[in-house]
């Protein structure tokens, strides 16, 4: 559905992004990950046709985006980053100005704007004038025009900056709901985001695409060691020692003393290897009780921080 | 090629008439011509009435419409300067800052479709200032007799103006995110232009000639007088086009400026 080859593009002397290639199939939710200025916006603003790359080339839906713009933007629905819109209309008179300015013959209209609305949980405020709104019903008014006429694309830049948990729940469901029949791209600091709404993700920074695919996959290739955790009652320093004996195991540590007798164990391991049997078995043979035994993945959080730490790091050691 | 402006055009409409802003603009500007009217007809009267004065400013005859209608129409176009930037200076600037122009320009709508559609609003509100200033020529029939073609003249000197100078103000508009800036280069560029012709004043040179040519009093003046020419309608259109041409131009920058 969308397809990106090379693109860069040039402010001055500085790269906004340099060769960033990806593909999004159609139905998928891609999520693009990366600190503040990394190049997330200039990406977006790329695929919208708001801006032209310096080179390399964009297609959505087969159009491409400098030659045949209109095409293009005919099929997305796009929200730009911090919701801007129209203070002095009402919610309704923005949305059928939206509908109007994509281009949708006049009797479509009233259709697409109640869709929209009702999609959005609008309607209690179809009549309200937008500059009094809340925020979480501003930012619904920005999903609403981006969604307004069903385009098959969504662009969403930054979705949920700026609102309340529980708002952020709402509009992520939201997200998730429009995802289904649509192909969605939405751009993110916030990292449990990504994993609870995308099933694709790009890292990216300063301008570059660090990491690439699912995030289990990312999480699975990225983790350098295992990581288990085991809640055991029995004297400490013994535990930790028969622990630390165990093969494959490479480090122990005591992380938190719930008891006089009971302790949790961080248990670091060679990567690939399932320390678990061993481990439960060598602490029910010593006859200590094994009260809690879990193995933990590397969040998407840890992930980001290493990608993009050890880039700084690489980039350093290169200057 | 659909240029789709009717949607934006619709848009912006309806904006100017829900900003009170732009009603006091009207009125504001309705007060001060309506002022410079009165002076201007009891002026006359005064000249009218005393044979001295009349000989002191070296008339032998009173012409109504010469001394009263031109002088109204020539400050209504000169009020213009002030009124229009107010009316133009919001267009894109406004939309830039809050960033609702990004919307706007991802929609399937070309550049040419948002610079039309705006400039055309502005340009039915200036239609809207010349009917509402259509109450002075009725004042000055009322009161005495003047010769309708020179009006008829008058008042397509004013939509020239009109026309050119929201052009000019629509492209400024266009350069800047703010406002106020966008105000203040369109007072003063459409000042320049309407001076210009006073630099090379008595000058046969050729560059007192490209002064002249330029600029916009000279022309409008001519019409204010009644004197139809192809030759003044012509730089109004091209004032027109051209700037309109360069507001394109400047959004279309925004897709590979560096």
């Amino acid at each position: 559905m969308i397809k990106a080859e090379s693109l860069c593009k040039v402010y001055g002397t500085t790269n906004a992004i340099s060769n960033v290639s990806f593909e999004v199939a159609a139905g998928e939710v891609l999520g693009f990950l990366g600190p503040n200025g990394a190049g997330k916006t200039t990406t977006m603003r790329i695929l919208t046709c708001f801006i032209q790359p310096t080179s390399g080339w964009a297609t959505v839906a087969g159009y491409d985006v400098s030659t045949q713009s209109l095409e293009v933007r005919r099929r997305i629905g796009y929200q730009p980053e911090g919701v801007p819109l129209y203070n002095d209309m009402t919610v309704r008179s923005y949305l059928s100005f939206i509908v109007s300015a994509k281009g949708y013959p006049r009797s479509h209209r009233k259709t697409f704007v109640a869709d929209a609305m009702e999609q959005t949980g609008l309607e209690d405020v179809s009549g309200r004038l937008i500059g009094h709104l809340s925020k979480g019903y501003r930012q619904r008014v920005g999903l609403a025009q981006a969604l307004v006429g069903d385009p098959q694309v969504l662009i969403l830049d930054e979705p949920t900056i700026g609102l309340d948990p529980q708002q952020v729940r709402e509009i992520r469901d939201l997200i998730k709901r429009m995802a289904l029949k649509r192909t969605v791209i939405l751009s993110t600091h916030i990292l449990p985001e990504v994993s609870m709404t995308c099933n694709k993700v790009i890292i990216i920074n300063q301008g570059r695409i660090v990491a690439h695919g699912t995030p289990e996959k990312l999480t699975s290739e990225l983790q350098r060691e295992g990581i288990a955790r085991v809640v055991v009652a029995g004297p400490v320093e013994d535990v930790r020692r028969k622990l630390d004996a165990q093969a494959g195991v490479t480090a122990v540590t005591v992380t938190r003393k719930l008891d006089a007798n009971v302790a949790e164990y961080e248990i670091k391991s060679r990567r690939g290897l399932d320390v678990r049997p061993r481990v439960a078995a060598a602490i029910v043979g010593a006859g200590w009780e094994l009260l809690e035994l879990r193995t933990e993945g590397m969040t998407l959080e840890e992930i980001f921080l290493k990608v993009v730490v050890s880039e700084k790091g690489v980039q350093e050691n290169a200057a | 090629m659909r240029l789709s402006l009717g949607p934006i055009y619709k848009r912006e409409l309806r904006a100017y008439f829900q900003n009170p802003g732009v009603y006091v603009t009207l009125a504001i500007f309705l007060s001060v011509s309506g002022w410079f009217v009165y002076s201007g007809l009891s002026f006359f009267v005064r000249l009218c009435m005393d044979p001295r004065m009349k000989y002191q400013y070296g008339m032998g005859s009173l012409n109504f419409t010469e001394f009263v209608v031109r002088d109204t129409f020539g400050i209504i176009s000169f009020l213009f300067l002030f009124i229009i930037p107010l009316l133009t200076m919001r267009l894109f600037a406004e939309e830039k800052k809050s960033g609702t122009f990004e919307i706007l320009a991802t929609c399937p709508v070309t550049d040419w479709g948002l610079v039309l559609g705006k400039y055309l609003s502005a340009l039915t509100v200036v239609l809207a200032i010349l009917v509402l200033s259509a109450v002075f020529p009725a004042v000055l029939g009322w009161l005495g007799d003047p010769e309708w073609p020179v009006v008829g003249s008058c008042y397509l000197a004013l939509f020239l103006v009109g026309m050119a100078y929201a052009a000019f103000g629509t492209f400024a508009s266009t350069l800047t995110e703010n406002q106020i800036i966008a105000g203040v280069v369109t007072f003063f560029g459409l000042l320049a232009f309407y001076l210009i012709g006073d630099m090379g004043i008595g000058g046969v040179s050729a560059l007192s000639r490209v002064f002249d040519a330029l600029s916009i009093r000279q022309h409008s003046d001519n019409l204010i007088r009644g004197k139809i020419l192809t030759e003044d309608i012509t730089y109004f259109v091209a004032f027109t086009v051209g700037f309109l041409f360069l507001a394109n131009h400047v959004l279309e920058s925004r897709r590979w400026r560096v």
